[in-house]
């Protein structure tokens, strides 16, 4: 009995293993139909394998020396955190740009910025009540201040106020600093 | 991947794996761009393979997944000249078909392309990388049996579709 032409396709590609090789082998010496079927397989393996390909040494040697340099290029791919590139839209660098100048234009301000109170003398002439004199800002000297004093009756008690918003830096003698009344 | 172990495994293999590609996408630079891919590939795996008949059926397996992308742009071009033949006049239909032509290389060729895909790709495995059922099973994804079943399918139909051409003379 013939063997179906899926098996002799089979056998044609040495895939049918040890005991039934041999009974198709034996069965096709003596078969015409399988022999032919054979044949044909044969024939279409003979026309494939010979069918004419193009010239692809060329092309192929191309891919060789491509898959080399994108290998180096690969290998030196990593790039230090300094050396990366960052890419910032052009409105967001603006905006950041515009907040670092108002930041730096603010803190210029507060710095300048002169304390608006000024120093306030509190006097009193007798056990009464309190007058309140304003030395202005410009007067913060010292010495001006008391320039300022000297016309004033020696027997008053004078008090110091400086202002709660400050912006004055501390320096002088400390002696002074103390006894100043910072508390209120 | 060292540089000179993949110069030798590059002389070894890069004739079976051209054809191999070439036989599946019917055209040469869509194969050369598969090789090229491919040996891409080879060079960023970390792991070597233990041997050359291991690296041959890892490279045929990234064509033969790599080919699946070019067998669906080959169809809808195909559909495409199909509809531009339907609709359109006979001077521009003419342009068409002259395409068509330069893509066809042989007899053999032509007929290959008009198997279906998965039929196509067992069969190239088994004639252009003869390669076993068992490592063809393996490549695709299917068993040795399915093997056997498509490899005999595939001669049918290849050997109705040249008797068919060589009859025909127009």
């Amino acid at each position: 009995m013939c063997p179906d032409f899926e098996t002799l396709s089979a056998f044609f590609d040495n895939e049918i293993e040890a005991p039934h090789d041999r009974q198709i082998e034996e069965h096709i010496r003596s078969c015409a139909a399988c022999q032919a079927k054979l044949e044909e397989y044969k024939q279409l393996s003979e026309m494939m394998a010979g069918d004419p390909e193009p010239d692809f040494a060329a092309g192929m040697e191309a891919v060789r020396l491509s898959a080399h340099s994108l290998s180096r290029i690969k290998k030196v791919k990593t790039v230090p955190f300094w050396q990366r590139r960052i890419n910032i839209p052009v409105p967001a660098l603006g905006l950041a740009a515009l907040f670092v100048v108002f930041l730096g234009v603010v803190s210029v301000l507060n710095l300048t910025r002169t304390a608006d109170a000024s120093f306030a003398m509190k006097t009193r002439p007798d056990s009464s009540i309190y007058t309140e004199d304003k030395i202005p800002v410009e007067d913060q000297d010292l010495e001006k201040i008391m320039k300022a004093l000297e016309g004033q009756d020696l027997n008053r008690e004078v008090i110091f106020h400086i202002p709660d918003e400050s912006k004055t830096f501390n320096f002088g003698e400390p002696a002074l600093i103390k006894a100043s009344d910072r508390k209120r | 991947m060292p540089e000179k172990g993949f110069d030798e495994i590059y002389k070894a293999l890069n004739n079976v794996i051209f054809k191999v590609a070439f036989r599946i996408v019917g055209d040469q630079d869509a194969a050369m761009d598969l090789c090229h891919e491919a040996f891409i590939k080879y060079f960023e795996r970390i792991d070597p393979l233990p041997d050359l008949d291991q690296t041959k059926y890892w490279l045929i397996r990234v064509v033969k997944n790599l080919s699946f992308n070019f067998e669906k742009k080959r169809l809808r071009e195909i559909k495409g000249i199909n509809k531009l033949k339907e609709n359109t006049q006979p001077f521009t239909a003419s342009h068409e078909e002259q395409v068509i032509k330069q893509e066809i290389k042989s007899d053999v060729q032509e007929a290959l392309l008009k198997l279906p895909y998965n039929l196509r790709v067992v069969l190239v495995l088994k004639e252009y990388g003869k390669m076993s059922y068992k490592e063809i099973g393996e490549s695709v994804g299917i068993s040795e049996g399915n093997v056997k079943v498509r490899v005999f399918r595939a001669r049918e139909k290849l050997a109705q579709l040249l008797k068919e051409k060589i009859n025909y003379v127009p």
